[in-house]
Order: structure tokens, then sequence, then C-alpha cells
């Protein structure tokens, strides 16, 4: 009962689901083995099974060790290690202070790989943790030639932004990205040279 | 115990040397949720700021993916390698569980052929060393929960009570898991006679379960997603995805890229996985549900 029921919610549950992820039924594969396991423990089936169910195994086993042994090939994301060492070496040539990232997502991994030394943002002026975004964005305001559009490659609209200042196919870059161009892109809450209240009170009446 | 610990770091073992051929590729890289984490590790390191939530959300518990993390990131900094690798111990271990459920209602043999498969497999293959927001964690607790409630069951209020401690925890990891798991647990539990005070027990547990990780709920809330839809025209659509939606989560080799199926053996070992669910359960009916 209690295995019929458990996969009844994994079975029925994607039906509902406002964005069906296949991540949403890895439970099948934690619930399938109890279930087994339970199936197993009644001797009728073992006895009449048991070699089916064991030769299955074994054949799933086998082929996801062949599956593994090709390990090397398996890829899931756009980059690998060496793109983005090319991005990372580029953006720390340049002395980049910040970096806008186009690609939702994209914002964190260049800052995971940055080791926390450039504050990357995304479009909206909200995101997961405000103070890196803020951070970004106040290095922006304050010099936006410091500043770097970092675009997958597909994603990179030349017609905006003109050709990129570097790419490797899977990244490219646009260093000093005009205000315009992101702002049409949607990237919110940037003030280009935008200074700090106590700079104002010195600037000659008339400026 | 030194023949759990044998056992249990065999499989971490197997685990670790069957992803080793990915693991030392350029392929082997952080997606932008697992860099969230790996930026939030670095935070907790400096003393900046601890999150026990995944950030800007009021749900994904990623405290125990963060600790498994530590020592790795301690010793040879925060970087691919040492923030992924040790999320094999929360994946391991839940497989563990399987292998003592199996253990104990079949015997040695077939309990080693479903935890090597466990380890092995491609469904997990990727998923098994994701720092991700619960995943790797949620299958351990989920199994643990799952082996005590069937393999151990116990009336006494104290086990109950943890039991429903573990489903409050469990839904704040991965609420999908909690609806599948509480079904074992409750099952469990029908067995005792003197139903009313263990009850009472699992119900205060959840509570429990369920508060300790709201006291840290952050205050500030990003990502508050609507999961469940009555929409007729999203269902139709869930319907049409059904089938691939469920053979690209038994390939698990995806993410936001394209499924691998460069491997002749990708596609062999969908089918013969979704064929096998398929007359498992249909056995499973027959047997429990016989036609008069």
């Amino acid at each position: 009962m209690a295995s019929v029921g458990a996969m009844a919610t994994v079975f029925v549950v994607p039906l509902f689901l406002v964005s069906a992820a296949p991540r949403y039924a890895l439970p099948l594969f934690s619930f399938l083995f109890p279930a087994l396991a339970i199936l197993m423990e009644d001797r009728v089936f073992a006895h009449r099974f048991k070699k089916w169910v064991a030769g299955i195994l074994i054949l799933l086993t086998g082929l996801s060790m062949t599956i593994a042994l090709q390990g090397a090939q398996i890829t899931f994301e756009d980059y690998t290690t060496q793109d983005m060492g090319e991005l990372m070496e580029y953006l720390s040539e340049e002395e980049v202070g910040a970096v806008l990232a186009n690609n939702a997502g994209l914002q964190w991994q260049v800052m995971f790989y940055a080791n926390g030394d450039i504050p990357a943002r995304n479009r909206p002026i909200h995101d997961r943790i405000p103070a890196l975004t803020q951070h970004a964005t106040r290095v922006y305001n304050a010099d936006p030639q410091k500043a770097a559009l970092v675009e997958l490659s597909w994603e990179y609209d030349e017609e905006a932004f003109g050709p990129p200042s570097w790419s490797n196919g899977i990244f490219s870059i646009r260093l000093a990205p005009s205000y315009e161009a992101l702002t049409k892109l949607g990237f919110q809450g940037l003030h280009p040279n935008e200074r700090r209240p106590e700079e104002r009170i010195f600037e000659p009446a008339g400026i | 115990m030194l023949n759990h610990l044998r056992n249990f770091f065999a499989l971490l073992v197997l685990a670790l040397l069957i992803r080793l051929p990915h693991v030392l590729s350029e392929h082997f890289v952080l997606d932008s949720d697992e860099s969230v984490l790996g930026i939030c590790l670095r935070f907790m390191m400096e003393g900046a700021q601890v999150y026990w939530l995944f950030p800007g959300q009021k749900y994904g518990l990623i405290m125990p993916e963060l600790l498994a993390a530590l020592p790795l990131a301690w010793l040879w900094d925060i970087n691919a390698m040492t923030i992924k690798l040790p999320q094999l111990f929360w994946f391991v271990l839940g497989a563990y569980f399987i292998f003592l459920m199996a253990k104990q209602k079949s015997n040695s043999r077939f309990a080693w052929v479903v935890a090597i498969l466990l380890v092995t497999c491609s469904t997990w293959f990727l998923w098994g060393m994701r720092i991700r927001g619960g995943y790797v964690t949620a299958f351990a607790l989920s199994n643990a929960l799952i082996y005590l409630s069937i393999c151990h069951p116990s009336r006494s209020p104290l086990r109950m009570a943890l039991l429903g401690f573990g489903l409050g925890l469990l839904f704040h990891l991965q609420a999908l898991w909690s609806i599948g798991t509480a079904f074992f647990v409750l099952v469990g539990m029908v067995g005792n006679r003197k139903m009313l005070n263990p009850l009472g027990a699992v119900l205060l547990g959840i509570a429990v379960g369920w508060l300790v990780p709201n006291l840290a709920r952050p205050d500030y809330l990003f990502y508050d997603p609507q999961f469940f839809t009555f929409d007729p025209q999203r269902i139709a659509g869930n319907v049409t995805i059904y089938v691939s939606y469920f053979e690209r989560n038994l390939n698990g080799l995806y993410l936001h890229g394209r499924a691998y199926t460069e491997s002749w053996a990708t596609q062999p070992y969908v089918l013969t996985m979704r064929n096998a669910c398929g007359r498992g359960m249909g056995t499973f009916n027959r047997a429990n549900f016989p036609r008069p």
C-alpha cells in the first residue's frame, strides 16, 4: 500500500506542475527500490521473479557503467572549464570591475569562478543576494568604463552593442557597453557616472 | 558497526571511481544554482553570512550540503571538486539505507546488486554530486525515514516524533519527496494498534521539523514560484510531455543543455528502466489487488 501511494504521487504530481522539470521525478528512483525490496519479501513473488529481477538489475548496471565510462564526454552545461578559464583570464587582464550578464544565471557562474573578486548582475535590480547586485550596480554607476557585458556568444546582440571586444565562441564580452543598449536590453537601476551626494556639494555652481 | 562502515565506504569509493572520467574532464563545471551555493559557502567561510535556505527563497534547505562541502573547501579552497564531490556522501548514505532495506527484505547478494546499480546508475550519475538545494539530502533523508518505518517499526513516541521531524525537514529539502515518503511512514504506523499517541508524536515532529528552518527564513524573498496548476491547458501540455518527462529523468544526464544521448547505452538504459517500472507496477497491482 505504501509503495502504491508513494509511486502514485510520483506519477500523478507531474500532471499538475507549472513547470514539469524532469528533476522533479527523481523521487521515482528513491521509491522504486523500497517498493522492490517489499516485493522481494513476498516469497511467491521472489520465487517466480527473482531471476528476472536480478537479470534486469544487472543489465541496468552494465548499461550504466558503459555510460559512465564515457563520462569525459558527458556535457550538461554550455561551457567547459577551459572556456570559463579564458573568460576569467580576459576579465582579469582588462581589470573589469563589474560584469553585466544578460543570461539569467550566468552572473552567478562569473562570480563563483572569479572567486568573489568581480561582482556581477543580471537585468532585474532584484536578485537572490541583493548585496551582490547592488555592488555590481554601484561599480557600474561609479565608472561605466570599468564594466563589461558578458553574454553567451549565440545570444550576443551585435547590432545593439557593436562587435564584441573579445569572444571565444562560447562567451562574448563587450567592454564598457553603451548605457542606451543596456537599458534597452532591460538592465534596471543603471545611472552612469552617478556621483555620491557629498561630491556634488563641492561642484561649482552652474555645472 | 565496522561492517556498516566498510560497506558504506566500499559504495562511496565505487560511486567516486565510476564518476572519475567525468570529474577529471573539462565538462565538470558548475551550473548557476550550484554557483549560488558555492558563493553562499564562501560567505559562510568568511563569516560574512550564514544561509540556511537557498537565498531569496522560502524553501530549499541548503545547510546540510554546505556542511558536507565545508571540510574539503577549508582544506583546498572552494572549487567545483571540493564542493560537488562531498555531496556523494549524502547520495551514498541514501543508497546505503536502500542497501540495508534490500538486505533485510531479501538477502545480501540482492542488496549488493541493488546498491551497485544505485551508485552507478545514469539517473543519479550527475545528480548524486549536485549541490543544488536539497536533492541529494532529500534522497538520504527520505530513504532513512523509509528504512526506519518499514524495517524497524516501533510505536515509541520518541521514534514517531523523530519520523515526524524528518518529514518536516524533508518538506523543506524537497517538498515533492515528503508526500511519497509520508506514505511509507504512515503505512509503517498502521501496524500499530495504539495509534493515537504515535500519531500525535508524528504530528508534533512534523510541526517542529517544519518550524526549525522557518525560524531562519530570509526576510528577502526573490523567487516565490507557483508550483501547482489546475489550468486545463497546462495539464494537457503536461500530458503531451508525460513520457518524455520520465525518460529524461531516467536518463539523468541533462540540465540546461540537451540530454546526453551520445552513448549507445543511454537509450537501452532508459527503455529498460521505463519498461521495468511499468511491468513492476503491473505485477505489484495484480499481487495486491487481485481481480475478483
